[in-house]
């Protein structure tokens, strides 16, 4: 290689990397830069959540975007923040009155004034006050425009909307527009580049998730109630979830090009989910991980989609049993019977005084071969037909199974089962005793509280933890609506009572000892039944006589609610199968 | 023109700041336009946004009268508490007098309500429960309705120079929720001529409007009649869907020039607001 062109090209870049560096630092003197620096440090700033300055910083940005404006256009500083001013005093000292009597006189004011240096300058002052509204539009966009919007003119929280509020690095992407040309090319390139970045980013955080929900038909989050202070309380009325622009790209990384708006959907979900958690007293009190109450959460949620809806409430802890295998060292195949080990894991968060009894059997055709059970007690291996024991909190136990002394060979079934004896569950329903005199009061009271609870349905069917079984109960003018119109005398004749019970667990209800609905007040011959018949052929219902009721309630409001609890006294059977295999065929 | 820029920069600082000066000071201000009302809030942590089973905790309402006109006959109750979880004590409590606002007392009256809570048991297994309650007021107030009119009984004089009417003049509100929102004149000239003047109420507040009766209606010194249309007393059931129009008619004096009256209306109404709250108990 030639040592001249290798001096050359050395030169040459370092020319370039000097020049450059000349440029950046003239760049770093001009206004505009200085926006783009403040502007974006204002807004991590403030999507951090320090927002301590942010008034005081918007009004400094305001007035530095004033002299870039200025410097960029070439224009008269004076006449750019003549509007400058006035949009200030209006909006910060007459908190933005747009009354008519009061802007008769302040838009007669300030057109007084802005004709002022236009008589002065011939009309070439017009530009420049023009020029002055741009950071005025950008300052109303930054402190408050959304918020007013919302506030004043009762726009809906969108998609679009929330990304406006939350997303939009304002004053950043005005300094990034005023940035000066120059004579390098390569500066000029990378101010370009970054002009472009700066458009994709408006696209990919405002334009993408508004796709779905194009215009304002959507109506507002439901938690929301009141405003407190504008910006403040429409920030707070948006779920805290990740960027959009992180999401969008993200996405985009993932080669999700079929399904946009579901992945970034998706990932908002999982964002909404990590940032209850954050929030969550269990988690800030290490009772549980981040991770476990993300997965707590998707749990109960998948739970309550896969049942009837509204029936299970995930507040309530669930007492679960389940018999489990572990794959890498159950003996599926064995040349000579075994020990076969399970595990049944349980749950009983309520601390019920549970009793398990555990048996086994080796199933045949239709012959049935008795196993034993083998447990440690002490320092003893016993051996049982049925291992007998109390279940306390939670945990796991080992259910060995030996085989009968009898020649085995061949394929089996191996029947797992565990009594559980002593199990209570308790449910609850919900009803609005309404003081209307005529249907026409009853609609009326009833939108109010559809209005204040959410949507009735939610009120129509029992809710319980995720029990393996449960009294259903229900009972008004129809046993699910849950409004029940009083009388002036608050009596309560001839409501009708719908009782059954449900079985959800994967196993058998083999008796109920008792069932119980605690209605104060309320008299009626089915409230409460022992010995229930256990129908032979399984279902998941076994029916419950019904009855009418009568009853009083004092409702002195437009309406109550009254919560009204149900208890089930009942023994459960949990079996598993596994098939095994004994010989060497 | 480094000069004249400088003298118009201080020019708009002169008349922006007198703008400002003028305002807050408050002097000559009119509390009774606009649209105000009862304010009810609960007070921080009381209730206290965690509260524990088989507890008890401080509820605190503060109440406060932005409109320009007295409440009197208050009640505050809280309603939607399930007394399964949660009881307040009182359930209701009585406040007799809230002064609005005026030049004597530009904040308008604030008073606390206290009651006391109980959180009990939540349900076997729960880790939480929330619920949603109303916080609800009742009361009755009144409102007047001020405003400076043309009537010109004699329209076919060309000549006339006096002031000129209008057939209908807009309003944003009395400063009550309870407002005018428009006021109709029609003039019927002739040997006999007499002005029917139309009045539009409106619910401009948050609540409910429950009975209206106006007590009062005066053009310039004297008593004119008036009655909601379609009715025959003085007393009216607020009907959002159909709000009511007051109609008044007077009888005026013939070959009189244009000139300038007040015309006054007095109302007193009962209204009801409510504020939707939660209540949270932690096991």
């Amino acid at each position: 290689m030639d040592v001249d062109t290798d001096v050359g090209r050395e030169m040459l870049g370092f020319q370039l990397v000097s020049s450059g560096a000349k440029e950046f630092s003239e760049a770093a003197r001009t206004s505009s830069f200085l926006l783009l620096i403040i502007g974006s440090i204002h807004y991590i700033l403030r999507f951090l959540g320090f927002d301590a300055f942010y008034f005081v910083i918007s009004l400094i940005l305001f007035v530095i975007s004033g002299y870039a404006i200025s410097t960029k256009l070439e224009k008269d500083r004076a006449a750019i923040f003549l509007p400058m001013l006035i949009f200030v005093v209006w909006f910060f000292v007459f908190q933005a009155r747009f009354d008519l009597q009061f802007l008769t006189y302040f838009v007669v004011s300030i057109v007084t004034l802005l004709l002022l240096p236009m008589i002065f300058s011939k009309g070439e002052s017009i530009a420049a006050e023009m020029a002055g509204l741009i950071p005025v539009l950008f300052l109303f966009f930054d402190v408050g425009f959304v918020s007013f919007m919302v506030e004043k003119m009762h726009w809906p929280i969108t998609s679009l909307v929330g990304n406006l509020v939350l997303f939009m690095p304002w004053w950043a992407f005005l300094g990034l527009l005023l940035l000066p040309s120059s004579e390098n090319e390569n500066a000029n390139m990378v101010v370009g580049l970054a002009r472009i970045v700066g458009f994709l980013y408006i696209i990919l955080v405002i334009f993408i998730p508004i796709v779905p929900d194009v215009g304002y038909e959507k109506s507002l989050l439901p938690s929301i109630q009141e405003f407190e202070e504008a910006r403040e309380d429409v920030l707070a009325r948006l779920p805290n979830n990740e960027h959009p622009f992180v999401s969008n790209i993200a996405c985009l990384l993932q080669g999700e090009y079929k399904d946009p708006v579901g992945c970034v959907d998706r990932r908002k979900e999982a964002s909404r989910l990590v940032n209850q958690c954050k929030n969550d007293e269990r988690v800030k009190s290490n009772e549980m991980t981040l991770k476990e109450c993300v997965e707590k959460i998707k749990e109960e949620k998948k739970s309550v989609g896969q049942n009837l809806p509204g029936s299970y409430d995930p507040n309530l802890l669930p007492t679960k049993f389940e018999f489990k295998v572990d794959k890498d060292f159950f003996p599926y195949k064995t040349v000579e019977p075994a020990r076969y080990t399970a595990n049944f894991d349980y749950e009983n968060p309520r601390h019920q005084q549970i009793t398990a009894k555990f048996s086994c059997s080796f199933i045949k055709d239709k012959s049935v071969l008795p196993g034993k059970i083998e447990y440690r007690k002490g320092s003893d291996i016993k051996k049982v037909e049925a291992w007998e024991v109390k279940l306390l909190d939670g945990g796991s136990l080992s259910v060995i199974c030996l085989p009968p002394e009898v020649t085995m060979a061949g394929s089996y079934q191996l029947s797992y089962k565990a009594d559980l004896l002593g199990l209570k569950s308790k449910s609850y329903v919900t009803r609005f005793f309404v003081n209307a005199s005529d249907n026409v009061q009853k609609k009326k009271i009833s939108q109010k509280i559809t209005k204040i609870e959410g949507s009735l349905n939610q009120f129509r069917e029992t809710k319980s933890a995720q029990e393996p079984a449960r009294l259903l109960f229900g009972f008004g003018h129809t046993v699910k609506d849950p409004i029940i119109r009083v009388n002036q005398q608050n009596e309560l004749n001839n409501l009708e009572m719908g009782l059954s019970i449900e079985n959800i667990g994967g196993g058998k209800i083999t008796a109920v000892e008792l069932y119980q609905v605690y209605l104060d007040n309320f008299a009626g011959n089915c409230l409460s039944g022992s010995q229930v018949t256990i129908p032979a052929k399984p279902s998941s219902r076994i029916r419950v006589s019904g009855c009418s009721i009568i009853g009083y309630v004092q409702v002195d409001d437009d309406y109550i609610p009254k919560t009204f609890d149900a208890e089930l006294n009942y023994n459960y059977q949990m079996e598993h199968k596994v098939g095994i295999t004994v010989g060497d065929k | 023109m480094i000069d004249i820029k400088r003298i118009i920069f201080f020019f708009s600082l002169i008349i922006l700041v007198g703008c400002t000066s003028q305002t807050p000071s408050g002097i000559d201000y009119n509390f009774k336009q606009g649209v105000n009302e009862l304010q009810l809030s609960t007070v921080k942590n009381a209730p206290p946004s965690k509260i524990f089973e088989n507890s008890e905790f401080p509820f605190l309402i503060e109440l406060h009268n932005k409109a320009a006109y007295d409440l009197i006959d208050g009640e505050l109750s809280i309603i939607g508490l399930d007394k399964k979880y949660f009881y307040l004590s009182p359930p209701k409590e009585n406040f007799a007098l809230m002064e609005g606002r005026s030049l004597q007392n530009p904040v308008g009256d604030k008073i606390f309500i206290e009651f006391q809570g109980q959180a009990n048991e939540l349900f076997e297994g729960a880790e939480r429960y929330t619920d949603r309650y109303v916080v609800q007021a009742k009361y009755s107030s009144t409102m007047e309705f001020v405003d400076s009119i043309c009537i010109d009984p004699d329209v076919y004089d060309v000549f006339e120079s006096g002031c000129k009417m209008r057939d209908r003049k807009s309003y944003r509100g009395q400063g009550s929720p309870l407002g005018i929102n428009q006021l109709e004149q029609i003039l019927t000239p002739g040997t006999s001529p007499f002005i029917e003047l139309r009045l539009q109420l409106r619910n401009m507040g948050k609540g409910e409007l429950g009975t209206v009766t106006f007590t009062d209606a005066k053009l310039g010194a004297n008593e004119i009649s008036c009655q909601f249309k379609g009715t025959v007393g003085k007393t009216i059931t607020f009907d959002k869907k159909r709000p009511p129009v007051l109609i008044c008619k007077h009888q005026l004096l013939r070959n009189v020039g244009s000139y300038t009256t007040t015309l006054l209306l007095g109302f007193s109404f009962d209204y009801k607001i409510e504020e939707i709250k939660t209540l949270n108990i932690f096991s």
